[in-house]
């Protein structure tokens, strides 16, 4: 009966069993690696075939524009053409390298050498007569990416502040660079299609990220202010030859630049054929030594901890005293003087007596106060801190040379703001220039103005105010200053130039510092001459005339009328 | 059989059939195009020359579906005999496709002679066992077989064809087991045919590199390895839904003979793993039934022939899909219906056409009243 379970049909059905199984199993393999490849690995491979099917681009974004405080276009991004070529498209490849050569002016051999490469680029920001002459010709795999080419146009005007961006539309200085972030919006990418030959493939083009507007910035520059103050600077830097020379303009209640210039400067738009001499911002990069500018810490700290009243009477030794070991001098010999006249005059010898009343500590922590030895936090690049010797490396000497602003490194601003809390009753501000930032979707942040203190009582200031506006007297060192109608705080310094380890005698920083009008100062405004040439040297001769013709171009600007003129004529005063 | 269960099986396999043949040539045409732009610079020139492939396939469907296909018997050995002048002669003039001689030019159409030889070759052993059907079968049985199993691959080894040499020794050894051959003759079989092969792969260089490519395509992404991982990145890439149909990028000069014997790659690109899943369901049913009906039908003949025909679907599809998805080394294998070249789809729709006509032995046997056959 065994035979009966063998049976032909039945040995076959079995047997059919057997390779539907096989095949089952075969099968199920086949499924296991299908499900893993194309469920499991799929963003792999899909990675994958996009890196071989595409070339990624990116999209320029267009980048903000950058406004004076009058809306006056400073830097705006103008659109443009760069011209890659799908070499792989090309058929004729040497005739095409001819005809491009000719029109771009691009030697062939360069040519050729790009012409290796799948999507080289030809060139960047094309002139539309260059293009329209491409166009016009028959050229095969012409692709035309659209770029954006950064104009300045106000050329050289406040290119301090502005600064300038390389090839790629990064920002390299001023506010183009501390703004980069923001101006620079978000680069797009896009994909185009190749086939595994290369060649171009049309209408697969498609965007994987839209490119983002960049936000839009408003300075605190004022352009009127800003012209004049480089109209000005302009004259000084003829006719006195300084190897720098910077002016600041600043509102003392908020900090807000409304000008800052440098000469020599630069243009943004054509950077790279400026050197870098040109291109610095003398009055924020670098730190010199105040001079008499430096003694408004001085006496404020003096008449803040009430250490002497103005008219206390001050022996200055005429000109020469033998203190701890040293020889100080004065410009002018002077006998005895009232406090505020060793500040008018300007004595060294008087300003340092009125220090060691303050002592060496209380004095350095006014100098910390007044915001020395550190930067200012102003929004633009590459601010210097200046040099200021911490407490435990001062010698018994120096308590004789610092007061009056030897031996002590500040920048321009640094000065700036110092002088900013005589004139708004008290307060260290914080410098800016970027008042007011649109972003693309509207919104609209305004920079509010910081300021910390006050740090010295609304009666120092007072008293202090007063001190300086006789600095900017008949009797003063700031006589130059001057206005008629106008009264004026202010502060000469002329400092010697260190180098090749002594002080010079005929290098020197020219400066003058001073506000306006004294009741309700609207500006405070620095000019600081490095090394003018050409006999004189003093802040009193070289800056002064040209603080003064800035400050009075600015007055009439605001439209505020002189004061107390007794039938003087405004602006009379005039001496070289 | 019920008159109710012929019908569902019939439309089953007609509808599994037209299915094949539409997805099919929608696939050809969609994985054709970017080659015949740059081999032609006609975009459908291979889908031009499929369609009339087709319609001849169709032709032969026809014809062999009303053909009695017990008639075939008598035809078994000529056909063989046949399939023997057709590839001593392609050898001798066939063209040269890359480095092969495969086809036989008629006029505009190239035919493969290979592809007949597979179908001559089961019809053969169709009619050769089931005259042994029943019958204790000794070893020098086979006598006849075997000489013409040798012979038939020693001409497609010198094509060469290695995939239809593959095949055709499955067949073979598939047809053998059902038979009801002892496992031990068949292992047998098959091992002696083990050192044959190492020595077929050491001889030709170009097999020894597509089985480092299998087994290392990373190692040579563009050389031996290249086309491999092109296939996976296809599949990979079209993840659960695929691109779109017409829609994919592998086929444009990134996945070699993307329209030929990679096409299941493109179906994955462009259709994705429910596109494969339906490719490989529908293969699957198409097998399950010619396994259904080779276990229904008395005739031996029949039998040993619906299971040939499934053996025919299913190896190929297994051993295409394999390759495809590295899972087997290359060889050159087409996947019917799907990849582009005449002779497979007029072959294989033959040999469906054959298919039917065993499935209508199965109605006439339980004498049914006859149903007006659509086609």
């Amino acid at each position: 009966m065994e035979k009966q379970k063998h049976l032909p049909d039945e040995i076959f059905s079995d047997r059919i069993k057997i390779l539907k199984i096989l095949f089952f199993i075969f099968l199920g393999i086949i499924l296991g690696k299908l499900v893993y490849l194309q469920a499991f690995k799929y963003s792999y491979y899909r990675s994958k075939a996009n890196n071989i099917h595409f070339i990624e681009r990116t999209i320029p974004a267009y980048r903000g524009t950058i406004y004076s405080r009058n809306g006056h276009i400073l830097a705006i991004d103008i659109p443009a053409k760069t011209l890659y070529i799908y070499t792989t498209n090309v058929n004729n490849k040497q005739k095409e390298i001819k005809i491009i050569s000719q029109i771009l002016h691009i030697p062939e051999n360069i040519l050729t050498d790009k012409f290796k490469e799948i999507y080289p680029l030809i060139a960047r920001n094309i002139p539309i007569n260059e293009y329209d002459a491409l166009k016009s010709e028959n050229l095969q795999g012409l692709n035309w990416e659209n770029s954006y080419l950064r104009f300045y146009p106000k050329g050289k005007f406040a290119s301090n502040v502005i600064g300038f961006v390389n090839t790629g539309g990064d920002g390299l200085g001023g506010v183009e660079y501390s703004y980069n972030n923001i101006l620079a919006g978000r680069k797009g990418r896009y994909a185009m299609a190749k086939t595994g030959k290369g060649r171009y493939l049309p209408g697969f083009d498609r965007i994987i990220v839209k490119p983002q507007k960049g936000a839009n910035i408003y300075l605190t520059i004022n352009s009127h202010i800003q012209g004049i103050v480089e109209d000005e600077i302009g004259k000084l830097y003829k006719k006195f030859k300084p190897s720098y020379v910077s002016v600041i303009v600043m509102n003392p209640k908020t900090g807000a630049i409304l000008a800052l210039a440098n000469k020599p400067d630069f243009n943004p738009n054509d950077p790279w054929n400026y050197s870098l001499q040109d291109r610095k911002d003398f009055a924020i990069e670098d730190d010199y030594e105040p001079g008499s500018m430096f003694k408004i810490v001085t006496i404020s700290g003096v008449i803040q901890k009430k250490k002497v009243t103005p008219d206390e009477k001050i022996f200055c030794h005429n000109g020469v005293w033998l203190v701890r070991g040293h020889l100080l001098h004065d410009a002018d010999p002077m006998g005895t003087l009232t406090v505020t006249q060793v500040i008018a005059q300007s004595s060294n010898i008087g300003t340092v007596q009125l220090a060691m009343k303050l002592g060496r500590d209380t004095l350095y922590r006014y100098i910390r106060k007044f915001g020395f030895g550190e930067p200012t936090g102003l929004d633009l690049p590459g601010e210097a801190s200046g040099i200021l010797k911490p407490l435990n490396l001062w010698t018994p000497f120096t308590i004789t040379s610092v007061p009056y602003g030897q031996g002590v490194g500040v920048t321009s601003i640094q000065m700036l703001r110092a002088m900013a809390v005589l004139a708004n009753g008290g307060y260290l501000v914080r410098p800016y220039v970027v008042r007011k930032i649109v972003f693309p979707d509207g919104k609209i942040k305004r920079i509010q103005p910081r300021k910390s203190g006050p740090i010295i009582s609304e009666r120092t200031v007072h008293v202090v105010d007063k001190i300086l506006n006789n600095v900017v007297s008949n009797h003063g060192t700031g006589a130059f200053a001057q206005i008629a109608g106008y009264r004026i705080c202010g502060k000469t310094g002329t400092s010697q130039i260190y180098e090749n380890g002594r002080y010079s005698n005929s290098h020197f920083v020219a400066s003058f510092i001073g506000f306006l009008p004294m009741a309700d100062p609207k500006v405070v405004i620095i000019v600081s001459a490095y090394d003018p040439k050409g006999g004189l040297y003093y802040g009193g001769s070289v800056s002064a005339p040209t603080w003064r013709a800035i400050a009075w171009r600015i007055m009439q600007y605001y439209n505020i009328s002189p004061k107390n003129m007794n039938n003087q004529i405004a602006f009379s005063y005039h001496k070289p | 059989m019920s008159s109710k269960e012929w019908s569902n099986l019939y439309y089953k396999c007609l509808i599994i059939c037209v299915t094949l043949w539409v997805w099919g040539m929608v696939m050809v045409l969609s994985s054709s195009t970017p080659s015949g732009i740059q081999n032609t610079g006609n975009a459908f020139y291979y889908f031009e020359k499929q369609s009339i492939f087709f319609f001849l396939g169709l032709g032969l469907f026809m014809f062999f579906k009303n053909f009695p296909y017990q008639k075939l018997k008598k035809f078994a050995k000529p056909f063989v005999i046949l399939s023997f002048f057709l590839l001593v002669g392609v050898i001798v003039l066939g063209h040269i496709v890359k480095g092969a001689r495969r086809d036989i030019g008629f006029g505009p159409l190239e035919f493969q002679p290979s592809e007949l030889a597979k179908v001559a070759f089961i019809i053969y052993l169709a009619d050769f066992f089931s005259r042994k059907y029943g019958k204790k079968m000794v070893l020098k049985d086979f006598t006849a077989p075997l000489i013409v199993l040798v012979f038939m691959m020693l001409l497609l080894i010198k094509e060469p064809d290695f995939g239809s040499t593959v095949l055709i020794f499955l067949y073979a050894v598939g047809l053998l087991f059902l038979a009801g051959m002892n496992l031990k003759i068949i292992f047998g079989f098959i091992g002696s045919f083990i050192p044959i092969a190492v020595v077929l792969v050491a001889m030709a260089p170009y097999r020894m590199k597509r089985i480092i490519g299998f087994l290392h395509p990373n190692q040579h992404p563009y050389g031996i390895g290249y086309q491999i991982i092109q296939s996976l990145i296809s599949l990979g890439s079209g993840g659960i839904f695929g691109v779109g149909i017409g829609n994919g990028k592998q086929k444009l000069a990134f996945l070699p003979e993307s329209y030929k014997d990679y096409v299941f790659a493109i179906i994955g690109e462009e259709t994705g793993l429910i596109g494969t899943i339906g490719v490989i369901a529908l293969f699957t049913v198409l097998v399950l039934i010619c396994l259904y009906v080779s276990r229904k039908t008395k005739d031996p003949f029949g039998k040993y022939l619906a299971s040939g025909i499934g053996l025919y679907f299913g190896c190929q599809v297994l051993l295409n899909i394999g390759v495809v998805i590295d899972i087997l080394p290359s060889k050159g294998t087409t996947l019917p219906f799907f990849s582009y070249g005449g002779s497979s789809l007029v072959m294989s729709m033959a040999t469906l056409g054959i298919l039917f006509s065993i499935i209508k032995g199965l109605r006439t046997e339980e004498e049914i009243p006859i149903i007006s056959s659509p086609l």
